[in-house]
């Protein structure tokens, strides 16, 4: 990975790649753990299996919080860009480029769009977001 | 008619970690054949080949999001019929909306859990 660290924008890029990729290799490891115990109890009689793959479920819900992280991960390097291109001194012939760069990363946030672009929020933050509950309720509302 | 659990089940997600996980969840409701696409292209060029009696897929997929994967799925005379559950962070009223009119069997928000997905498949599809 060739990233300037010197800057304080291009040393959060990297923490975020390495946070991402150090993530990416611990839930590698804890879906193969798991994998390996599901299998293993697959063989087991059916009492001595039923506590153990209740587990294996409770993992595997939680390893997915990894998705989310991930998109938000994301959105924090998206920030970090907008934020570098904004405050950063655009040198000759890169004003363009820090513009377009920028424009696309608004696009990318513009929720009053009636494209599809719009549509791609990610995940909201805590509080903002719908529950299940809520998404059903509307859902059913639909029909 | 009883859900037959041998039934092709194709999950689509761009991210290799959320496959796994859900193929796991599968397997633990019971569901042992499941395929993956990691991108929409993908995903649709498996549905036209082969059969598959549900469709779980994520939105926030470049080029083809999950939602024009479904639209593309309800256009296609031999697809139109195919049961799709969206998974996805989105959560917004709009995306519930735009996904239901899109013609989606059901939603799922992220992070969830097993026994969601459980019982979203059986509203989809039936008791199993």
């Amino acid at each position: 990975m060739t990233v300037d660290t010197a800057s304080p924008s291009g040393r959060a890029r990297a923490e975020i790649e390495t946070i991402d990729l150090e993530l990416d290799r611990a839930f590698d490891r804890i879906l193969d753990a798991v994998e390996r115990v599901a299998t293993a109890a697959e063989s087991m009689a059916p009492e001595m299996a039923e506590g153990i793959l209740v587990a294996v479920t409770e993992i595997l819900e939680a390893a997915s919080v990894r998705d989310i992280a991930g998109q938000r991960l994301t959105a924090v390097r998206d920030a970090v860009d907008h934020l570098s291109d904004t405050i950063h001194r655009p040198t000759e012939g890169g004003l363009e480029r820090n513009r377009d760069k920028s424009a696309k990363i608004e696009e990318k946030h513009d929720h009053g769009s009636s494209s599809e672009s719009g549509l791609l929020n990610g995940p909201q933050l805590p509080g903002a977001a719908k529950t299940q509950s809520e998404v059903d309720a509307l859902f059913d509302k639909l029909d | 008619m009883a859900v037959d659990k041998n039934m092709a089940v194709l999950i689509v997600d761009d991210y290799k970690t959320m496959l796994r996980i859900i193929r796991n969840l599968l397997r633990q409701i019971g569901f042992n054949n499941v395929d993956e696409a990691s991108d929409g292209a993908t995903a649709l060029q498996k549905l036209r080949r082969d059969n598959f009696g549900l469709v779980i897929s994520d939105w926030n997929m470049e080029p083809m999001t999950g939602l024009q994967l479904l639209k593309e799925v309800r256009a296609d005379e031999k697809l139109r019929g195919t049961p799709f559950i969206m998974v996805t962070a989105e959560s917004k009223t709009e995306n519930v909306i735009a996904a239901k009119k899109a013609g989606v069997n059901n939603y799922i928000v992220k992070p969830f859990n097993a026994a969601t997905l459980k019982s979203k498949m059986t509203a989809v599809l039936g008791e199993f």
